[in-house]
């Protein structure tokens, strides 16, 4: 049973700008994917402790077991960085799911994707502030540069899982499809020598890599959308 | 505008209004054409012109080697998937420098007839790959596995901003391109100008968006940086009817609990009436503003 969730934000409360078509993204995904729908938090009910890890960071509060790492793919709209996920509201934990909160992967989660802007950049720090995330996840997709307040990038996406392509393939044509070019998309994936995640494909579509624990190789990849 | 805004651009000047085109067409004719380019691009491409229909493309596939159509506009990718996205460091001692990149894609575009008239050369960029061994994190080295050569559309010097409105050649060696893709719609003037909405009104109007409604004045603070007029394209697998004349606001965005982010923004910018909502799809993609 392939499983999904998502969670998306639209008001910010004055946090941040508000952004108009993370429902239409996120949504758009979970509606076309194939596999059983899980959950779909949205605005209030979009929490960073939901990503987060138990015992992982600071603050170090996190439900990341019955949520985010509980479905074998989740889909992310909203604002981000290269400090984290950022939500609408700061009194579930912090507001922010930082790099250095969480640890996914250890139970469902095999695909983290992020419509967001600049949580994967290209940075001196690149790999020490995101490969602790990697507890048995295969990928994260998102953005090195901004990325535009789109509403059917999540669509496009799932649509290609369900054609068969490769989780990498179907996230670069997705976002080259819904980008100009001065955006740059990215990914992060993980192996270990039992696992072959740059042939992923969605559940049921092709090959699924087993899970890396404990991997020990990282390829990151940035392109002009 | 608010306190929390600062304008540090410039507002376009000398134009009171602009041409509209069209890039629908009757759907009979869109047929007609879609059948053309499932004759005429597979032979390009060298590709079998046996296809799969998958509702928003028409995928045409030889191995690796694929074909995708967007019946929805006249605009196609072909990519190998082998090398599309190419993780191969190895590739980084083969690309082509980047005029003979530039030079190429040019060659290519024209000889096979894919290089429009409202396209021109705008950038080279890359494909980059960097990748830590071992389960300690190290400073990340970065190589060069794809040169990609890319194109922007115009119209009347006017730029067309948007995912609709771009190609690409990209190169992993001299010989070999990864992917090439064509995003654009055919248009036609349909001989009518179209009153802009005043830019200054224009900017009071893009600062009173329900976006910012509820920044604070004390902790927040918006630098619009520039403001430019152009046409917006939508995506390519996107039935879009006509060109949309737009104003792009780029800026940065700061907040007491998320700081400096940049922001890229468009909005309508003709004046339009409830019939051009609907006939024109003022509010583009079915979104709840005319900033998008």
């Amino acid at each position: 049973m392939a499983t999904k969730g998502i969670e998306w934000v639209n008001d910010y409360h004055g946090r941040a700008s508000d952004l108009s078509n993370c429902d239409n993204d996120a949504e758009g995904f979970y509606n076309k994917l194939s596999g059983v729908k899980k959950f779909n938090y949205a605005n209030n009910n979009a929490w960073d402790e939901d990503f987060e890890h138990m015992g992982v960071g600071t603050p170090s509060t996190g439900y990341d077991n019955l949520y985010i790492d509980n479905v074998n793919i989740a889909f992310y709209a909203g604002h981000s960085s290269k400090g984290g996920l950022f939500f609408g509201r700061a009194d579930k934990d912090n507001g922010t799911a930082q790099p250095s909160e969480m640890k996914l992967g250890s139970k469902q989660l095999r695909w983290l994707a992020t419509s967001s802007c600049e949580l994967l950049k290209h940075d001196s720090d690149l790999f020490s502030r995101l490969m602790n995330i990697f507890s048995g996840l295969h990928y994260i997709l998102g953005f090195h540069t901004v990325c535009s307040d789109t509403k059917d990038r999540g669509e496009i996406f799932a649509s290609k899982l369900n054609n068969r392509d490769r989780v990498r393939t179907a996230w670069l044509l997705a976002c080259v499809e819904t980008e100009s070019s001065s955006k740059q998309c990215a990914y992060i994936r993980a192996d270990n020598s039992n696992s072959d995640t740059a042939n992923d494909h969605w559940f049921g579509k092709g090959f699924v890599s087993p899970k890396p624990i404990n991997p020990n190789y990282f390829l990151y990849l940035k392109t002009t959308c | 505008m608010k306190k929390i805004f600062e304008f540090k651009g410039k507002l376009p000047e000398g134009k009171q209004s602009v041409s509209i085109y069209r890039t629908s067409r009757p759907w009979e004719t869109q047929e007609k054409l879609l059948e053309k380019r499932m004759r005429t691009l597979p032979k390009i491409f060298g590709i079998k012109p046996k296809s799969e229909d998958h509702g928003e493309i028409i995928r045409l596939r030889e191995k690796s080697r694929i074909l995708d159509i967007y019946p929805a506009s006249d605009s196609f990718i072909y990519f190998d998937e082998e090398l599309f996205g190419n993780e191969d460091i190895k590739f980084s001692k083969t690309l082509p420098d980047e005029r003979t990149a530039k030079e190429s894609a040019i060659s290519y575009l024209k000889n096979n007839s894919l290089l429009n008239d409202n396209a021109s050369f705008s950038s080279i960029t890359y494909s980059t790959v960097a990748i830590n061994k071992g389960t300690k994190p190290g400073r990340p080295v970065e190589y060069k596995t794809e040169i990609h050569a890319n194109f922007n559309y115009s119209i009347e010097k006017l730029p067309v901003f948007g995912p609709g409105a771009k190609s690409r050649v990209s190169f992993v060696n001299k010989e070999t391109f990864s992917n090439l893709y064509h995003f654009w719609r055919e248009t036609e003037d349909i001989k009518e100008k179209r009153n802009l909405m005043d830019p200054e009104f224009s900017l009071e109007l893009f600062s009173k968006n329900f976006r910012f409604a509820k920044l604070k004045e004390d902790a927040a603070k918006v630098v619009i940086k520039k403001m430019e007029l152009g046409y917006f394209a939508m995506s390519p697998s996107t039935l879009q009817n006509y060109l949309l004349p737009v104003y792009r606001f780029q800026g940065t965005i700061s907040t007491r609990e998320f700081p400096k982010y940049d922001f890229e923004l468009h909005q309508v910018a003709m004046k339009y009436s409830e019939e051009d909502v609907k006939k024109m799809g003022v509010r583009i993609n079915d979104v709840k503003s005319i900033i998008f």
